[in-house]
């Protein structure tokens, strides 16, 4: 038989031609002529044209017609049982969304790449580097075809008239044109602007700073603009898609290395310093070299370049010297170091809420299709393909993911919001301001779409097959008649139920423990006061003030900042504390042997001023605390905390001794001070130093200051006052961010805050989930049950009987999902150790008290219809169809 | 030849489609036969009571084509020199008679105790 459609049409016509013409012999041999003959035989034969319709059907299923039949069915079938629905897209919406929104971050964090030429051949070469060692790897490597080095840095700019705050990334001649990036306008930095240092003061603007800062003028390309004081000339401005190799932090512009003497904050060249890693690579591979072979390359180049012994950074271990590669598609990002597992972790929250939503509507599709057994058990025995029955069920359930997943979209930009406002607004040793592009894009509702259909098939395949199943004997009997309770098929019911209990009681394990975590970081003790202070950051040495100028403005300030009413005391930092920015140094004693590990022989520092001590709850144990005879005229002085003086002075006294810090011989030990925290709440106690910031000339470090002001109460209604006083002094100095140190803590915490939180409402919502669950199986159990009910009760059984034999169907489903949920959690938890402070991934509290939680609302769940059936008058029982 | 006697339509029992297509199979059990012939052997061998709907028979065998139950093959008719297209069980047509029929024996079982119990 042809295959074709007309060949098909052609063969059944003969086919057709052929019964028809046996069929007119037969009455012709009964005694009708010919034309009567074939005129019956035609009539007998019943309408031809509908036959070979049908025919023709069969052979080409038409799949497009078949489907939006379904879909219109559905819809209308939908519609019918509004509380379903309205149920299942709710459910459906909070899933989809969710995990969209999570996608959606793990998108532009750590999956997207960067918008150059052929990112696959980029490496990132990990760590920091000087200057001198990127010129020489760029020289003397073997498997690179270039290597580009840069690095961001913020800045005080005036574009037009005001002076902002803007993000500069310093780079190397070759990054544009190793990038691929073509300039917008102009032209971007090429090889002659790297050379020779402070030559070449030229600027590329980004698209959008042009945009916004510089309103798009179309004749930017030669204006002078001032960085940190300084005039540098813009030769071009970055296409609008280019925002620099740093994933969240967006460039504003970018100079040449060799202006990094002006660009950087503490006004000190380091081009030439081999002891000074600042500069982060990007290499792009040669030709016909893979990732392993490039590794091994730049490492040999490397050793042989440190055993020249001209690097300070390489003198010590040449050779087990190390550069790791990664892969440069991505781009460099602080951010993704730091937020890559806990995204994960919420991924895998996400997903198993999905899983237990597509559960309950396994379920409510499982009940529903017990209702049109009877439909489709006629249509089974009237010949429809169990095939086509399955698919038709299949588009009711696909249809419904998919509206669910168009609105979890909505859902997923409102949570996306919710999710980037948990995001820090800066990080890194610079506090480079976070400004990560995490949007709905194409590739996202991609997602969206897949993760829907594949809902769809899941939770809609069980049913679909089992209610398919062609049992006619079973449609034939009434099924509110069977007196033996629980046949074969609700098996699926049940099991669904004691799955999603097991899955909600893992995800309340986490959401204890979790929000445990939080509360015990938000509570730890950190040596420091954080309630009542007030933080504002400044950086005087960026828009010109000399070391003298910024001291007595410093001076002046904080006097100023003394007499508000309600301030209890002033004080002033070089770093502000919980940050994450760091300052330190080494920590060298004369005569004592110096420890080979260079962590060993650190000391983190802070220059602190004004009413430290007071203000911020540090104590002074031993010895003093800074006095104004500690000036700049002075010998060194420096106060170290408690683990400072044990690690470096074990069993002696620390107070007098003389140690070499930061460059400077003879600082004298003059006070021992509690310990604290310095850079986050959850590090583990570092050892600190503290020197005084009159003596600023001594211990060279960057301008940047932090003032704290202690109140007696709420110190925010400050906040426009110290705003103003600072206007004041001086109208031009930018102010970073004006908080209260609470804040700021709680903005370090920004990871555990983000997983408390939602750990916490997915956890909930699941719970709420399994709980309608268990109440859906629960009722329709008991429906099904009515009759056998009816007949206890008439034979003399207690209402209390009833509803206890109710009960205790579903606390042994809830007994099984915990029994199922325990080592379930107790294995997975450990997974998530890491994340945890100050509690154990097996901490007994945190499982008891999500097991009573489950078993709580479970028990509730399943209380509710056991008591209406206990309540069943047992005459309506009896007679129940 | 005789006149084809038809019975009154109450009489004519409405035939299942599934049970078509049992009925379809057993029939070329015995050999292969085209569709005229099918229809003809189901009504003589249930004596008139079956009747085959044209309508019906020839979506069926397709069906059962495209199942892979039977197969189709136009071949010339020894008796009439004539080409007719022949159907043939398939082996796999052969397995799924045998499931059928034990169905319908449970069946019709089950509904005989239940008629024939006092």
């Amino acid at each position: 038989m042809s295959d074709t459609r007309d060949g098909r049409d052609g063969d059944f016509e003969r086919e057709l031609k052929s019964h028809l013409d046996l069929e007119a012999e037969e009455r012709q041999s009964g005694g009708a002529s010919s034309a009567e003959a074939h005129f019956a035989a035609l009539r007998a034969f019943g309408n031809s044209a509908a036959v070979a319709e049908d025919v023709r059907c069969i052979w080409h299923a038409r799949w497009i017609e078949q489907f939006l039949h379904d879909l219109r069915f559905s819809a209308r079938l939908l519609r019918k049982s509004p509380s379903f629905l309205a149920v299942a897209l709710l459910s459906l919406a909070l899933g989809i969304g969710a995990n969209t929104a999570i996608f959606t971050l793990i998108d532009a964090l750590v999956l997207r790449t960067l918008p150059v030429d052929h990112p696959r051949e980029l490496e990132r070469l990990e760590g920091y580097f000087s200057n001198p060692m990127y010129r020489e790897l760029c020289e003397r490597n073997q498997v690179f075809a270039s290597l580009i080095a840069s690095q961001a840095t913020p800045v005080s700019l005036v574009a037009i008239h005001e002076t902002d705050r803007a993000v500069a990334e310093l780079v190397s001649g070759n990054y544009f044109s190793t990038l691929g990036v073509q300039p917008f306008l102009g032209r971007v930095i090429s090889d002659e602007d790297d050379a020779p240092a402070l030559s070449h003061p030229v600027a590329v603007l980004s698209y959008r700073f042009w945009q916004q800062r510089l309103g798009a003028d179309p004749v930017v390309v030669g204006k002078v603009i001032r960085i940190n004081n300084y005039p540098f000339t813009v030769i071009g401005v970055a296409p609008a898609n280019f925002s620099g190799v740093a994933v969240e932090s967006r460039s504003d512009l970018w100079v040449p290395i060799m202006m990094q003497p002006q660009v950087f904050e503490t006004g000190i060249s380091t081009l030439d310093d081999t002891g000074n890693g600042w500069l982060r690579i990007l290499g792009r591979r040669k030709p016909g070299l893979d990732e392993a072979a490039a590794q091994a390359g730049i490492v040999v180049t490397l050793r042989q370049i440190a055993k020249e012994g001209r690097h300070k950074l390489y003198r010590n271990n040449i050779d087990r010297a190390q550069i790791h590669l990664f892969p440069g598609a991505v781009g460099f990002s602080q951010l993704r170091e730091e937020f890559e597992r806990p995204l994960y972790l919420l991924m895998a929250v996400v997903a198993l809420v999905l899983l237990i939503a597509c559960m309950n509507i396994a379920n409510l599709l499982v009940a529903r299709s017990a209702v049109r057994r009877r439909e489709i058990a006629v249509r089974l025995s009237l010949g429809a393909g169990r095939f086509r029955l399955v698919r038709q069920l299949l588009t009711e359930s696909l249809a419904l993911s998919v509206a669910g997943g168009a609105l979890g979209i909505a859902f997923a930009v409102w949570g996306l919001q919710i999710l980037l406002r948990f995001l820090p607004s800066r990080i890194g040793q610079n506090l480079m301001p976070v400004a990560l592009d995490a949007h709905i894009d194409a590739r996202v509702l991609l997602f969206a779409l897949s993760v829907s259909i594949l809902t769809g098939v899941l939770f809609g395949l069980a049913p679909a097959l089992q209610s398919t199943r062609a049992d006619l004997t079973v449609s034939l009997k009434d099924e509110g008649t069977a007196l033996v309770s629980g046949p074969r098929r609700f098996q699926l019911g049940r099991f669904l139920a004691v799955g999603q209990i097991a899955m909600s009681l893992l995800l309340l394990v986490g959401a204890s423990l979790f929000l445990r975590s939080l509360q015990n970081a938000y509570n730890a003790d950190i040596g420091l006061r954080t309630e009542n202070i007030l933080m504002v950051s400044l950086n005087p040495e960026l828009s010109g003030y000399s070391a003298a100028q910024e001291s007595d403005f410093m001076r002046q300030l904080l006097a100023r900042f003394e007499s508000f009413p309600g301030v209890l005391g002033v004080a002033a930092s070089q770093v502000p504390f919980l940050t994450g920015e760091e300052d330190g140094g080494g920590f060298i004693i004369p005569g004592k042997p110096l420890p080979a590990d260079y962590h060993d022989r650190s000391i983190l520092l802070n220059r602190v001023g004004g009413d430290f001590w007071n203000v911020l709850g540090t104590r002074i144990i031993r010895g003093r605390g800074f006095l104004p005879q500690d000036n700049a005229t002075a010998p060194p002085v420096a106060i170290i905390n408690e683990s400072a003086a044990k690690h470096f002075f074990p069993g002696e006294e620390a107070i007098g001794r003389k140690v070499r810090f930061r460059g400077v011989d003879k600082v004298e030990v003059i006070g021992i001070c509690s310990d604290s925290k310095y850079a986050s709440v959850i590090e583990s106690t570092p050892r600190i130093a503290y020197t005084t910031l009159d003596q600023n000339n001594l211990f060279l470090g960057s301008g940047e200051r932090t003032i704290y002001l202690r109140t007696t109460g709420d110190p925010r209604p400050l906040m426009p006052l110290v705003r103003q006083e600072i206007r004041s002094l001086d109208s031009a100095l930018p102010l970073y961010d004006v908080k209260t140190l609470a804040d700021q803590k709680s903005e370090s915490l920004f990871q555990e805050r983000m997983i408390g939180a939602l750990s916490g409402f997915f956890g909930g919502l699941s719970l709420l989930l399994a709980a309608i669950g268990l109440y859906g199986v629960m009722a329709y159990s008991i429906s099904r049950r009515t009759r056998e009910i009816g007949v206890r009760m008439s034979l003399g059984a207690e209402r209390a009987s009833v509803l206890w034999l109710v009960l205790r169907d579903c606390l042994l489903m809830v007994a099984g999902g915990i029994a199922i949920g325990i080592p379930l959690s107790v294995w997975l938890s450990r997974l998530v150790s890491s994340q945890l402070f100050g509690i154990s991934a097996g901490d007994p509290f945190a499982f008891l008290a999500a097991t009573f939680v489950l078993a709580c609302v479970g028990a509730a769940a399943g209380a509710i219809p056991s008591y209406r059936a206990s309540r069943v008058d047992p005459l309506v029982a009896l007679r129940y169809e | 030849m005789t006149t084809i006697t038809r019975k009154t339509d109450a009489d004519r029992a409405e035939l299942l489609q599934g049970t078509l297509d049992m009925l379809i199979l057993r029939t070329l059990l015995t050999g292969a036969a085209h569709g005229h012939a099918i229809t003809k052997h189901i009504q003589r061998t249930s004596d008139e009571v079956l009747q085959v709907e044209h309508g019906s028979l020839y979506p069926a065998l397709h069906r059962l084509v495209k199942r892979g139950w039977i197969s189709a093959k136009w071949e010339v008719s020894k008796e009439r020199n004539r080409e007719f297209k022949y159907y043939r069980l398939t082996p796999t047509g052969r397995k799924q008679l045998a499931r059928e029929r034990s169905k319908w024996a449970q069946m019709a079982a089950a509904i005989h105790r239940v008629m024939e119990i006092a």
